[in-house]
């Protein structure tokens, strides 16, 4: 059992505290189920990186951590106290933020396929390209997602075409934040140096490196004790215009 | 120039004429993505019978076709749909154009993208691409006097109709691209992965 940090505090004080405003919110007079439900369900979603961390799937880096609770607290205050009623630019702060942490996400998630996945090489310099085509890609889906829903249902989750438009912009704006911080982050850092910190779950590197589907096969930890080749450094002697994952891959421990 | 090189800069030429003689500004991107496209491995390396996988020009060519087919049959019928078909029609266009430039990013730097990487890069340029309609969309309603604001809504129908003109680009090209992506992804098994992330002599790979 892993000891608690500062990081299962910070997600554990954000579920107490939406916790706390949905019980004030179900004594009150204006509650209602879609309110009391969005408090709940927010509130287990800031433990999740708790249970991550303490399950062994992975460690996720501190600013992300921030990033998904602000995101969450956000939006459950926003619902809760009716701040996207009695604030114009409420919902432009959410969105903003929201698309912060996906696109956070999407970085993550690429670097980690650039270094377990053999095939495929992104290079310090286009991954921005494919978090700003990805993150645009995620926020046309989640206007749609919002029109399909305002179609079946009824209700207004998109107030009128400037406020949609105003959803893009926003979600615009906070990918190109990521992608220019991307850019000066992989000038500075590398892909294994991060990816290590997260230290993920063997079954995430093998989904990632997609062994399974034909693949070239990624050594992961079999057994404790056992040195993964993955967290290995590259060897001095090998080089060449390979990337380093791929150096990486290469690199056999038992020679 | 290889027959299929020609063919695309044939027919994105007639389109963007035809866009331009009925004042379809937002018609006009991807045909000009399209010149962009197939011109971009002549003019890099400088040898005029460079192009792409025939396979790859191959799909970027039924839907131009489609697209000028459709453009014709409009100016003679009165078609209900036709501005939803268009949209899907271009999506098509805009998701082959996007594989290509995969493709040519792969050639030409240390890029490298495997098969279901060029049709994940071509679904997400596609969907881009309609944002730049939605925009678009936005300024003709505003130019034509068309509710936009919060505050100017009296009822939730005319709020719907007025969003479902707005996002119809957007909307219409994240579901066809969908469908698209696993036709293409399908599609392409077929042809070896190296091959396809060259750029060929003569496009006939």
């Amino acid at each position: 059992m892993k000891k608690i940090d500062l990081s299962d505090l910070v997600c554990m004080f954000a579920a107490g505290v939406l916790l706390l405003m949905t019980v004030l919110s179900a004594v009150g007079t204006d509650r209602t189920a879609y309110k009391l439900w969005t408090g709940v369900l927010c509130a287990l979603f800031c433990l999740i990186p708790i249970l991550f961390r303490h399950a062994g799937v992975m460690t996720l880096p501190m600013a992300l951590i921030l990033m998904i609770e602000a995101s969450i607290f956000v939006h459950a205050y926003g619902v809760l106290l009716m701040r996207y009623d009695d604030i114009v630019w409420y919902d432009t702060i959410t969105h903003t933020i929201s698309t912060v942490t996906i696109a956070l996400l999407v970085f993550y998630s690429l670097m980690a396929v650039e270094l377990f996945d053999k095939e495929t090489h992104f290079t310090p310099r286009w991954i921005p390209l494919f978090i700003a085509l990805i993150v645009m890609t995620f926020s046309i889906y989640w206007e749609v997602l919002e029109l399909v829903v305002d179609t079946l249902s009824g209700i207004n989750m998109q107030y009128s075409p400037w406020d949609t438009i105003r959803d893009m912009v926003c979600n615009s704006a906070a990918a190109l934040i990521v992608t220019v911080s991307a850019r000066f982050y992989l000038k500075r850092h590398t892909c294994e140096g991060f990816i290590e910190g997260l230290e993920l779950h063997p079954s995430l590197k093998r989904f990632v490196s997609r062994s399974g589907k034909g693949g070239r096969p990624v050594p992961v930890d079999q057994a404790p004790g056992v040195p993964d080749s993955m967290d290995v450094s590259v060897p001095e002697g090998i080089t060449g215009s390979k990337s380093s994952a791929t150096r990486m891959m290469d690199y056999d421990p038992r020679k | 120039m290889n027959r299929r090189s020609l063919a695309i800069l044939i027919l994105a030429i007639a389109i963007a004429a035809m866009s331009a003689w009925k004042g379809d500004w937002d018609s006009l991107i991807v045909p000009v993505i399209g010149i962009a496209v197939v011109c971009a491995p002549m003019v890099a390396t400088g040898d005029p019978n460079k192009g792409y996988d025939r396979h790859l020009m191959g799909i970027a060519i039924i839907p131009l076709v489609a697209f000028v087919l459709l453009i014709v049959a409009g100016q003679f019928v009165d078609f209900e749909y036709y501005y939803q078909v268009s949209l899907a029609i271009q999506a098509c266009a805009s998701m082959a154009l996007g594989m290509m430039i995969a493709v040519f990013i792969n050639a030409r730097t240390e890029l490298s993208l495997p098969r279901r990487w060029v049709v994940l890069f071509a679904l997400t340029f596609a969907c881009s691409i309609s944002v730049l309609w939605t925009f678009s969309t936005i300024y003709w309603m505003a130019s034509t006097g068309y509710p936009l604001y919060n505050g100017d809504f009296s009822n939730t129908l005319e709020n719907d109709v007025v969003n479902m003109m707005l996002m119809l680009p957007m909307a219409v090209t994240a579901f066809t691209t969908i469908l698209y992506a696993v036709i293409f992804n399908e599609y392409l098994k077929r042809v070896d992965s190296l091959e396809l992330s060259q750029l060929c002599p003569g496009g006939e790979a």
